[in-house]
C-alpha cells in the first residue's frame, strides 16, 4: 500500500513529525512505501539548519528514511513564507509546488494528516 | 474516475493559518483533476460571513472574498448547517451556504477516498 503523510506542525515543538516519522519507518517495515509531504510549519523539518544538541534528531531520522527512499517534499511557498531558502534546505529535500500534494493524494490509497 | 478528496476545516479564519492553508490547498488540488470538496465545520462557518472586514481592522486578507471564487477554483463548498445554527448565523449572512446536516456531513465523508484536516 502506498501511504501519504502530510505534516503541517512545526518539530519539537509539537509532536506530529515524530509520529510521522515512527509511522512511516514501520510501514516500511511491512512493505508499504510512503512519501511525506510538509505544508505550512511542517517545512522547518527541512531546514538543514536544525541543531538539537542532545536531543533527539529529527534530521538524521529523516535523511535515514531518505536512505529507505521516502520523499519528503516541503510545499515552496511554505517555505519562502518561514525564510527557509533553498539553499539551507537539507540534503536530497527538494522544494515543491502543490501539485505535488496533488499527486500524493492522487496516486497514494490512503493520506494521514497530522497537526490539525 | 478522479479521487475524491475532502478537505475539513475546523479552525476559525483569521487566529491561524489554518483556513489560509485550507483554502490554498483547495486551490490546487482541482487542478490535477480531483475532485474536491470543502466543507467547514465549527468556528470555520465565520470564514464566510459577508460583511466581515478583516483587512481594515486586521490587515488580513478577507477569506470570504476568496472563497467566493469557489466555483472558479472549481471545488465544492459546504458548511456544516448545525455549526451555523449554533454560531445564531443563518445562510442569508455567509457568501455562500450548501449547508450540510450531520446525516449528510457523514454520508460525505464516507463517500471521499482522502480526507485532509485543516
Amino acid at each position: 500500500m502506498k501511504l501519504g503523510f502530510l505534516v503541517l506542525m512545526t518539530p519539537y515543538t509539537y509532536q506530529n513529525m515524530d509520529t510521522a516519522l515512527s509511522l512511516v519507518e514501520s510501514a516500511l517495515d511491512k512493505g508499504h512505501q510512503c512519501q511525506v509531504y510538509l505544508y505550512m510549519d511542517g517545512v522547518i523539518s527541512a531546514s538543514g539548519l536544525i541543531k538539537p544538541g542532545n536531543d533527539r534528531s529529527i534530521p538524521e531520522r529523516i535523511q535515514g528514511l531518505i536512505e529507505r527512499d521516502v520523499k519528503f517534499i516541503p510545499c515552496g511557498v511554505c517555505c519562502n513564507y518561514r525564510g527557509l531558502s533553498k539553499q539551507n534546505t537539507a540534503e536530497n529535500i527538494k522544494q515543491s509546488g502543490l501539485a505535488a500534494l496533488g499527486r500524493m493524494v492522487s496516486e497514494y490509497d490512503r493520506v494521514i494528516t497530522l497537526g490539525a | 474516475m478522479s479521487k475524491k478528496v475532502a478537505i475539513v476545516v475546523s479552525k476559525p479564519p483569521y487566529g491561524t493559518a489554518f483556513m489560509g492553508e485550507g483554502f490554498r490547498a483547495a486551490m490546487g488540488l482541482p487542478a490535477v483533476g480531483l475532485e474536491t470538496n470543502v466543507i467547514l465545520e465549527g468556528d470555520a462557518v465565520f470564514a464566510l460571513i459577508k460583511d466581515a472586514d478583516p483587512k481594515s481592522s486586521l490587515n488580513m486578507d478577507s477569506l470570504a472574498d476568496a472563497f467566493s471564487a469557489f466555483e472558479d477554483f472549481g471545488f465544492n463548498l459546504y458548511v456544516h448547517g448545525p455549526s451555523v445554527r449554533a454560531r445564531n448565523l443563518n445562510c442569508g449572512e455567509l457568501i455562500a451556504c450548501q449547508p450540510l446536516e450531520d446525516y449528510e456531513f457523514k454520508t460525505m465523508l464516507r463517500d471521499q477516498d482522502i480526507i485532509l484536516r485543516f
